[in-house]
């Protein structure tokens, strides 16, 4: 079979990899496996060309009639699907296999879902959220029954997620309703590529017919950053890098395109908005692409690049993935992208020769950021890439997915439990636990009484199974794992929609002002339910919008080799030109406070008007700092209770007191020891507000918080609630419900990850520690006590933090 | 337990920190926002709040009836949270103990019961706004106020927010009254609350435990 598919190749001018016939051979030979390809490598070919090889081996009379499906391709990102539509059908031409190649996601019209729904195409792409949609429908199991293949694309953007728990949970289902079903995955490089392969497989993961493919393209990266001319008038801390525009402009001049990544939404419009105020010249040539924008847009963008109609791109991580742009030419990264992995992805985004090298720029926004450069750069030298830490135990994710199933006609327990125990996620689920989910969807918890009218999920002879049409409908729209704050659209007064924006921003103006958006001076001219009507403004000053979400987090591979740049700049013997750069700042901070070798830490304390500032450096990254910062807080009020601002950055973190903290007297009793440290963390992580902010995906997730819909016309108004005051209540009357154990749990996981911050105590431990009084803040401290975004951590009483604190009524 | 004391046009009002209020000459107890059913509401659709917060509530309203010695009730609108449940039952039951007293309903938008619901347990509804002396009664606080007249109302559930030295924070729910508005907080447990920002005229008092009121 594998000569039909090489003498494809060879007709149209090229070679097969060695990768792709390998995959081609151990997918005929019945494996499941994991072909590890980066991007634009055809890895594409490598499974869809064996899917139709096997069809055309078990149906070699050509015409058995409709097939019905035959393979599911699971891709991220629903701008992926059309490439993968079009590559498909290619070899479904090529070796005359009369399929149907269709495309389900949430963008595919009600009158193609129709069509798809009359006739079964045979090859269907789609998302996770659509699939569970599918699953949703009265008589899926007729649908999924004929599936030889599930190919799950892009899986190291799933495997991290709880998308990609939803993959496993389907992948459960069809393994029952198709015994024959072939598993496949398709992932750029990670750090734990065979856990991912276990992720995908679940218990199949140790059977003798799985494999990884590994293709040998090695790619190799250049970073070249853009340097200060001096450091003096280099910004200590800041996140735009504005500074350095001008050294940017004549990069782009001398590309054919450039790709402009930055972190954050708001930091995409405002330097777009500050290159055509400097060089006017490219308009019409530069535009702008994030997450809030209209697909409309992104997808005029999209298109635009590729037919190399555009100079340069001003994007956030929604262009990380994504159609191959062979036009691009050139990449420039502002700010630290916090993650190896993150950065070489961003720079084989630029289309070139097979091994040919991505040059990537990088304009550092403060100081530090210089170090985690020549961090970058020695990551990838060595090939220390990030793992994707995988989902276990979302009892959100399995709650959702029960009433789907008991949407979709209903469930028996008895098949579906040793389904779920089948996945990673859920393995280490117990009986009792699953009774208490079972129990969540049919009494909604605990129950008190008899005269309860909870009604969700009912029981009948045997079978779980939504009956009420209003309760299916809200679920059927709620089905997803991925939460955005309340959003509102921006729509032109004349018509035409721009995009999204978060509900308190539109808040925080008033009607007349104006705001930049998707690079336009927009004026708010009237508020309309969930609609902010604008017209075009010709003011050019103007609010930028901001969004909140997560910064990221800088990984604990990035954050070692951080700490080790930043001991060689202070050696002073470094060949990395960005250390070199920063030799004076660095012999700033030794002047004014000093420089930690790798055997010390440095504490600052400083006293401002506002309070007592604690500055502590672990380099570990924001989360880790989070979880150290709630510890220290939570030991300091054992001393006496006690009020902090915390703020934190990738380099250290800030205590923040109106009093006097008792540092020395902490240090001799051992703030940073290492006993009663599980119970001190468990104590600190009660107290403070990590759980809370988890819970709010959980909330919407396991369905009690129901947003409601633009544009869906269902009454919900009485429904309406936030997942903090689900919080409140729960960790009140229920905190052994599951869903905040979850909450704690990934707490635990993913943002102190605690074998992480472990082992930072530990090292602080063996370190010597040096507490300094600095007359002002210093260097490395400036950035963090610029940070705007702060957390809390009390230990006082409520009346007595208002007494004591002379909190100030904020009046007009 | 003390009372935090109020004068408003010539008449005093006590503050209760349990979210209600008690005007001393008309022996009434004002109570706004109570959303009474709403947990009930969301479990019958299938959405699991706590079967507890319902009984909170009771617990803390069969608190404050015994506070004062009362004649009156009036609840500033959104008693009920939405359609029928058996949290009306359970209501009915509890103020059936409390027969001497008169009950009265100024109607908000939640309260969207078949007016039956409320004649089965003697509770009148009212229209707003509801003239007692010169205190105009109302759910939705009143844009314009007539001379010589006091507004006080519910709807809003009122909070402030608190901010100090060292950048901390803090939000409460409050009391809140100026030159012819007053606000009631929501007295009900599972409600969301508004952060307003006062006037410096304006007097402030919130809740910072179950029997402390502060000023500010």
């Amino acid at each position: 079979m594998i000569n039909r598919a090489q003498k494809w190749f060879k007709e149209k001018g090229w070679r097969p990899f060695p990768f792709q016939e390998e995959a081609w051979e151990s997918y005929l030979k019945g494996f499941h496996g994991l072909v590890n390809a980066p991007t634009g490598s055809g890895k594409t070919y490598s499974l869809a060309v064996p899917i139709l090889l096997e069809y055309m081996k078990n149906h070699p009379d050509k015409r058995p009639g409709k097939p019905g499906l035959q393979a599911i391709w699971i891709t991220p990102i629903r701008a992926l699907a059309k490439e993968i539509q079009i590559s498909v059908k290619r070899a479904c031409d090529a070796f005359g296999v009369d399929w149907q190649v269709a495309i389900r996601t949430g963008d595919t019209p009600a009158g193609e879902r129709a069509r798809q729904k009359r006739s079964t195409p045979e090859f269907l792409i789609t998302t996770p959220e659509s699939l569970h949609l599918l699953i949703a429908q009265k008589g899926y199991e007729n649908v999924f029954r004929d599936l030889k293949a599930v190919v799950a694309d892009e899986w190291h953007e799933l495997v991290g997620s709880k998308r990609g728990v939803q993959v496993e949970l389907a992948l459960s289902r069809f393994k029952t309703l198709c015994p024959q079903l072939k598993i496949w995955g398709i992932s750029a490089t990670i750090g734990n590529m065979d856990e991912a392969l276990h992720v995908l497989l679940g218990r199949d993961y140790r059977s003798e017919k799985v494999k990884v493919i590994k293709a040998d393209i090695d790619k190799k990266i250049e970073i070249l950053s853009i340097l200060p001319d001096t450091m003096e008038k280099f910004p200590w801390g800041g996140h735009l890098g504005i500074i350095l525009l001008e050294k940017v402009l004549p990069i782009l001049y001398k590309s054919k395109t450039t790709l402009i990544f930055t972190n954050t939404r708001s930091q995409a419009e405002i330097w777009y908005q500050r290159i055509l105020q400097v060089a006017p010249d490219l308009a019409g040539v530069i535009a702008m692409h994030h997450g809030s924008i209209t697909k409309e847009l992104r997808d005029w963008v999209e298109n635009a690049l590729h037919d190399e109609r555009l100079k340069a791109v001003v994007c956030t991580s929604s262009l990380d993935l994504g159609v191959d742009f062979r036009p691009v030419e050139t990449i420039i990264q502002i700010g630290g992208p916090k993650g190896v992995s993150r950065f070489i992805q961003r720079a084989g985004r630029s289309g070139h020769q097979p091994g040919a090298k991505s040059k990537i720029y990088f304009v550092p926004t403060q100081a530090l950021e210089l170090v985690e450069a020549a961090a970058l750069r020695h990551a990838i030298e060595i090939n220390e890439l990030e793992e994707r830490i995988p989902f276990i135990r979302s009892f959100d994710v399995l709650i959702q997915y029960l009433v789907t199933l008991a949407v979709s006609g209903g469930f028996d327990p008895a098949v579906i439990f040793p389904e779920i125990l089948s996945t990673f996620c859920y393995e280490s689920m117990s009986e009792e636990e699953w009774h208490w989910v079972l129990n969540f969807i049919t009494t909604g918890g605990s129950t008190l009484n008899a005269y309860d009218e909870f009604k969700k999920v009912e029981v009948e002879n045997g079978i779980f199974k939504v009956t009420s049409r209003r309760t299916a409908l809200r679920h059927r729209l709620s089905i997803g794992t991925i939460v955005s704050d309340s959003m509102m659209e921006i729509k032109y007064l004349s018509g035409g929609r721009i995009g999204a924006i978060e509900e308190w921003f539109v808040a925080s103006m008033n009607i007349g002002d104006t705001f930049w958006f998707a690079g336009r001076s927009l004026e708010l001219v009237k508020i309309q339910g969930m609609t902010a009507l604008v017209r075009r403004s010709e003011k050019k000053k103007g609010k930028f919008p901001s969004w909140q979400g997560g910064r990221l987090d800088l990984s604990s591979k990035l954050s070692a080799m951080l700490r080790m740049k930043l001991s060689e700049a202070a050696s002073g013997n470094s060949k990395d030109v960005e250390l070199q750069c920063i030799i004076p700042l660095l012999e700033k901070q030794q002047e004014v406070s000093m420089v930690p070798g790798t055997d010390e830490f440095l504490i600052e304390s400083i006293f401002t008007n506002e309070g007592h500032h604690l500055f502590f450096y672990p380099f570990e990254g924001r989360h880790v700092h989070e979880g150290i910062a709630y510890l220290l807080a939570h030991r300091l009020s054992q001393i006496r209770p006690f009020s902090f601002s915390i703020a934190m950055n990738d380099y250290g973190f800030e205590l923040l007191s109106d009093l006097e903290i008792p540092i020395e007297e902490a240090l001799g009793m051992d703030l940073f020891g290492m006993n009663d440290l599980f119970y001190d963390i468990q104590a600190s992580v009660n107290t403070n507000e990590m759980a809370r902010r988890r819970f709010r995906d959980i909330a919407s997730i396991s369905g009690l918080v129901f947003q409601g819909y633009p544009g869906k016309n269902i009454s919900n108004k009485h429904l309406q609630s936030s997942s903090g005051l689900f919080y409140d209540v729960y960790r009140e009357y229920e905190p052994n419900s599951l869903l905040i154990k979850e909450a704690f749990e990934e707490v635990m996981d993913f943002q102190l990850q605690e074998t992480r911050m472990r082992n930072a105590l530990e090292r602080i431990n063996n370190q010597k520690l040096i507490l300094k009084f600095p007359e002002k803040p210093t260097p490395f401290s400036f950035p963090i006590l610029v940070e705007r975004i702060r957390e809390r951590y009390t230990s006082e009483a409520l009346k007595d933090r208002i007494k004591r604190m002379t909190l100030r009524l904020e009046r007009d | 337990m003390k009372f935090t004391s109020v004068q408003i046009m010539e008449q005093t009002f006590l503050l209760h920190p349990l979210k209600a209020m008690y005007w001393v000459e008309e022996k009434a107890l004002l109570v706004a926002d109570f959303h009474l059913g709403k947990a009930s509401h969301f479990r019958k659709n299938g959405i699991a709040v706590p079967q507890q917060v319902a009984y909170m509530n009771y617990a803390k309203f069969n608190r404050l009836l015994k506070a004062f010695p009362m004649e009156r009730i009036i609840f500033l609108g959104d008693l009920f949270h939405s359609d029928h449940n058996e949290d009306w039952e359970k209501f009915g039951a509890l103020i059936k103990g409390y027969g001497q007293y008169h009950f009265s309903l100024i109607s908000g938008n939640h309260d969207i019961m078949a007016r039956r619901e409320y004649d089965k347990f003697n509770i009148q509804v009212l229209d707003e706004p509801y003239a007692i002396g010169a205190f105009l009664l109302s759910h939705h606080p009143m844009n314009e106020v007539p001379e010589t007249y006091y507004n006080l109302a519910g709807h809003v559930h009122p909070s402030i927010k608190l901010r100090g030295k060292a950048r901390q924070s803090l939000r409460l729910p409050c009391f809140y009254f100026s030159d012819q508005n007053g606000l009631l907080p929501a007295f009900g447990k599972f409600t969301g609350t508004a952060i307003i920002r006062p006037k410096k005229t304006d007097q402030i008092f919130a809740p910072v435990s179950d029997s402390e009121i502060m000023a500010f």
